[in-house]
């Protein structure tokens, strides 16, 4: 029964709501109702892996034969993409199976088959600035006027999954009608789409073929942010959209109404999103047959319209289905990867404590394991609070041979090997190996494990006097103590935390480790009334939003609140509010303002190395070591994916690995 | 009988009421709300969302309004309207379409589970209480009480590992993977209900202990009452004598625990729900404490009281009719 019925809507194996009521209600009416080839006891529906090869799909193939589907040379663009396969060209067929962690989890979605935005990475990432952008829906782009003009060309014949023409139309109705409406975004317009004077940019509709957007002043990130940021939508399906949209559709908000929402207002962004809405046209490889969160599963079929081919012109993409599983709790997932159920995946499992088992399982599993770079710059930092609203606490977290003795005190192997499993090197906060903003000095400096050095620091720093058993005195004559709030949900670094306060009273230091639930860590951060406080480090971000930013200058008040959330606060509220920082810190964030009024990304990581050099010397954060890197796993019998990704979020992988030149053969 | 049911509704609107105030209070009590788990996760990615953006959600969402708006806003709508609000980790999807999608397993689940409870502790209680301590007794008891005292979940992944270690089954959900995505055929209906024992079995195990403790007790108050001495005294076959007389008497817990039945259809046996990855409502139950999205934890907790007070109900009636001791006590006041 291998037979193929992937355009039958009959075979929706989605387990939805009639289905369960019908498994409910007593199986043998399931059975009833489920037609012929009711007593096969194989799977049913399900393509074969047949290996077949030819300009498309043999499923497709047949439904042109009998004449439901157009030509396939008149389905793909005229100039489709061609894409290089990583290691050969593929066959057809296969269903990939892999799983999200609760119907939450609508990124892994996202980045491994709804990653098709209007210019791409290219498939090995480098870093923000390094790597190359390619064009991707658009055949060619260009940036004009120094970065204030952006041009895109659209590919003549490309069409969206219902066959309809992609025109200048889906793109002014994206930019006008979704991503600048005024009701839509009642309280403010992504950054994004807006010039500096707030004014909404300029859409175009040059000719038929080529779109045009129109800032007052450069607008540095805009290409990386379309690249490398979900969410950020170009086109849409005016077409079919349209419906939803009172300027165009006279019935939208009678069909927001009946979907049980309040207006048009609530049903757009839902109709607007392919994983909620089946039936929204899209450009991906796989079409998405249920909404999310519905049933067990997600399924995905191949897109018949899809516009990539392979080098002998083969429509792509190879693998026929896509079966997301939504499972609840990662250690099914952990079962679920050693039994060989998934056959690539990425997110959530890859821990080191999980390493063993995954490792261990390899070969009954039939996979492999592949690396996957961690895109954070460190384990845990620790922040001591510069603006602490009580003068003395204050004055001694900005001392900074303190901060320097504390950091030297640490003995950072021994939680490297109790905790990370040996993985990682002693590390400051500062961009990892291999970032472009990289810098040893940054990373390393103060690392070094040293009892004497750590003394020699905080006697200089004036706490010469110890107590009775050895705790260091202030200048008042009181202990010095202080508190280190950690978030009770992060274990490792509870678990760190502990060996770091044995390692600071060995200098005559005391300090008190409070665990807290997320929320109630934040209010107390942000509030200004953390005394110390820890968190992971994330890479500086220098071409799109603000990111990691705020780790290495306070640029926002919530994530350096840390250290010095009353600086962010007046640099952020235009000194009417917060605290004047020092020159130094006033200086930083300058050539940050600088940094991102700077188009040119060389010059702008200059100015990024500038701003750095700054955070070395203030020394914000005492860091602890690099992270260790994660993992995935790939059946031995899927092919053309990469043994190496990184996790940074924009890059989004696995999406510029192309997935839709995976393929599946052969036994695992 | 009708004048007892009258009041018994008037005071069933009360309590709701009473509840669904209580319990979107509890939801509001802890420090943040949605927007700012939304912050955090943005934040523990490296992202950042602009304080414009924040006030934007909070007052689309209307969090920025004080509790008792909120609280009007919510209740009004549902009962005027019929509307449970939106779902704000669900990009704001109608929180009735969430809720009633998972009705079902839900349903079929608490069905199969309380017959299966049934089935095993209404025998055993009677052997026990018959053979009391007696070594089947005590093995008996044993095992109620074993499945009473381990976690649920710790029962299910060991289940589920040792289904995959030495069946090779694969682990969670409600099909194998070739049968994922596969029409409805007689081996997916077999690979469904090679699925489906195993939660049934583990959800069924907690709940015996309790029923066979009860159902022994009641029966062994019941045994040596001098009408069975009487009947006995008759010469009445004993297994006929008892099925008649002691342990129809010995019934009643089993009446009083249909009421369970219907809170049990919403609340989906949460953790093994989970653990299990099946598509019940006690996972999306969970995510929305979570998340602290407010209308879905509170339609939930609404919708489950009302059937909790519903099934107190049903029940008392079910026992009414069952126990004529109990009808003619609210016949005579």
């Amino acid at each position: 029964m291998n037979l193929d019925r992937t355009s039958s809507p009959a075979q929706r194996g989605v387990l939805d709501r009639r289905t369960l009521l019908r498994a409910g209600g007593g199986l043998l009416v399931a059975a009833s109702l489920s037609g012929c080839g009711f007593f096969d006891t194989e799977p049913e529906g399900i393509a074969a892996t047949g290996g077949a090869k030819g300009k498309e799909a043999p499923a497709l193939k047949k439904l042109v034969d009998a004449g439901k589907l157009p030509k396939v040379a008149e389905r793909l663009p005229g100039t489709p993409l061609k894409l290089s396969p990583l290691e050969k060209t593929g066959v057809y067929g296969g269903t990939w199976h892999s799983a999200m962690i609760t119907q939450e989890d609508v990124m892994w979605l996202r980045y491994s088959m709804g990653y098709e935005p209007l210019v791409s990475w290219a498939p090995d990432w480098q870093g923000m600035t390094k790597t190359k952008m390619l064009p991707n829906v658009c055949e060619k782009y260009e940036v004009k006027g120094g970065g204030k003009e952006f041009v895109f060309t659209l590919r003549r014949g490309l069409k969206w999954s219902d066959g309809k023409p992609v025109t200048t139309d889906d793109f002014a109705f994206a930019f006008n009608d979704y991503n600048i409406d005024p009701d839509l975004h009642q309280d403010g317009v992504y950054g994004l789409w807006l010039s500096r004077s707030g004014k909404p940019a300029r859409f175009e509709a040059v000719d038929q073929h080529t779109v045009r957007y129109v800032y007052e002043e450069p607008k540095p990130g805009f290409l990386e942010e379309i690249a490398g940021t979900s969410g950020v939508v170009m086109f849409l399906p005016a077409h079919y959209l349209g419906q939803f949209h009172p300027k165009h559709g006279r019935s939208a908000e009678a069909l927001a109404k009946k979907a049980g929402l309040a207006s048009w207002i609530d049903y757009m962004p839902l109709r607007a999103d392919c994983w909620a809405n089946p039936d929204l046209p899209t450009l991906n490889a796989w079409v998405a047959r249920n909404e999310v969160g519905k049933g067990s599963s997600l399924v995905a079929e191949r897109n018949p319209y899809y516009w990539k081919v392979d080098p002998d012109g083969s429509q792509l993409p190879y693998i026929d289905k896509v079966v997301v599983e939504n499972i609840q709790d990662v250690e099914v997932e952990v079962l679920k990867v050693t039994n060989g159920d998934l056959d690539m995946q990425l997110t959530h499992f890859g821990t080191i404590r999980n390493k063993p088992v995954i490792a261990r399982n390899r070969q009954k599993g039939g996979y492999r394991l592949i690396e996957v770079r961690s895109a954070l710059a460190n384990t845990m930092i620790i922040g001591f609070n510069q603006t602490h609203p009580d003068a003395k606490k204050r004055k001694l977290f900005a001392n900074k041979d303190f901060r320097i003795g504390l950091s030297h005190a640490i003995d950072r192997q021994k939680i490297i090997d109790t905790i990370y499993g040996g993985q990682g090197t002693p590390w400051q906060c500062g961009p990892a190996e291999g970032d472009e903003l990289y810098d040893r000095e940054l990373g390393s400096q103060y690392t070094e494990y040293s009892a004497a050095r750590a003394n020699e620091y905080l006697d200089r720093a004036g706490f010469t006097r110890r107590n009775g058993d050895g705790t260091r005195l202030t200048r008042d004559g009181d202990p010095l103590s202080f508190t280190v709030l950690v978030v009770s949900d992060q274990p490792d670094q509870v678990d760190a935390l502990d060996l770091i306060r044995t390692d600071w009273q060995k200098v005559g230091v005391k300090a008190n480790i409070q665990r807290l639930a997320e929320t109630l860590y934040w209010e107390r951060v942000e509030a200004g009334e953390s005394e110390g406080a820890t968190w992971q480090g994330s890479s500086f971000d220098v071409r799109t939003g603000e990111g990691g930013n705020h780790y290495y200058l306070p640029s926002n008040p919530r994530g350096s609140s840390r250290f010095g959330g009353q600086w962010a606060k007046w640099y952020t509220r235009g000194g009417k509010a917060g605290e004047r920082p020092p020159a130094r810190v006033r200086e930083q964030l300058e050539l940050f303002d600088r940094m991102r009024l700077t188009f040119d990304s060389a010059q702008a990581l200059g100015l990024a190395k500038q701003i750095l050099e700054i955070t070395k010397e203030e020394f914000y954060y005492i860091g602890i070591s690099t992270p260790p890197a994660e993992y995935g796993i790939v059946r031995n019998n899927v092919h053309n994916v990469p043994e190496e990704f990184s996790a940074a979020v924009a890059h989004q992988a696995p999406g510029p690995s192309n997935p839709s030149t995976y393929f599946i053969s052969g036994r695992a | 009988m009708l004048s007892f049911l009258a009041r018994r509704v008037l005071w069933m609107a009360v309590t709701l009421w009473a509840v669904s105030l209580a319990s979107f209070f509890i939801i509001s009590l802890p420090p943040g709300d949605y927007v700012s788990t939304l912050q955090a996760e943005a934040e523990s990615r490296g992202e950042l969302m602009s304080t414009a953006q924040l006030s934007a959600l909070r007052s689309r969402y209307g969090l920025d309004q004080p509790f008792l708006a909120q609280y009007w806003k919510w209740i009004s709508n549902i009962i005027f309207h019929g509307d449970f609000g939106q779902a704000f980790a669900w990009n704001s999807r109608p929180v009735s379409d969430l809720i009633w999608d998972r009705v079902g397993l839900s349903f079929f689940l608490s069905v199969s589970t309380l017959l299966f409870v049934w089935a095993i502790a209404f025998p055993i209680g009677i052997f026990s209480a018959v053979r009391q301590y007696s070594p089947g007794d005590y093995v008996a008891t044993f095992f109620g009480f074993f499945g009473m005292a381990v976690p649920e979940f710790l029962l299910a992944l060991v289940f589920m590992w040792a289904g995959m270690r030495f069946f090779g089954q694969s682990p969670g959900g409600l099909f194998s993977p070739e049968y994922q995505d596969a029409a409805w055929n007689l081996g997916k209906l077999l690979d469904l209900a090679g699925h489906l024992w195993l939660p049934i079995l583990i959800i069924g195990l907690s709940g015996t202990a309790g029923l066979i403790r009860i159902t022994r007790a009641n029966l062994l108050d019941e045994l040596y009452k001098p009408y069975v001495v009487a009947a006995r005294a008759r010469g009445m076959p004993e297994w006929k004598l008892l099925l008649k007389y002691p342990v129809r008497m010995s019934l009643s817990p089993f009446f009083s625990t249909v009421g369970w039945l219907l809170p049990g259809l919403i609340s989906g046996e949460t953790i093994i729900s989970i653990v299990m990855s099946l598509p019940t409502t006690g996972p999306l139950l969970l995510s929305g404490v979570e998340n602290q999205d407010m209308y879905l934890v509170g339609s939930f907790i609404l919708i489950l009281s009302t059937l909790t007070v519903i099934g107190t109900l049903v029940s008392d009636l079910a026992l009414a009719w069952w126990d004529p001791r109990i009808r003619h006590r609210y016949e005579g006041g």
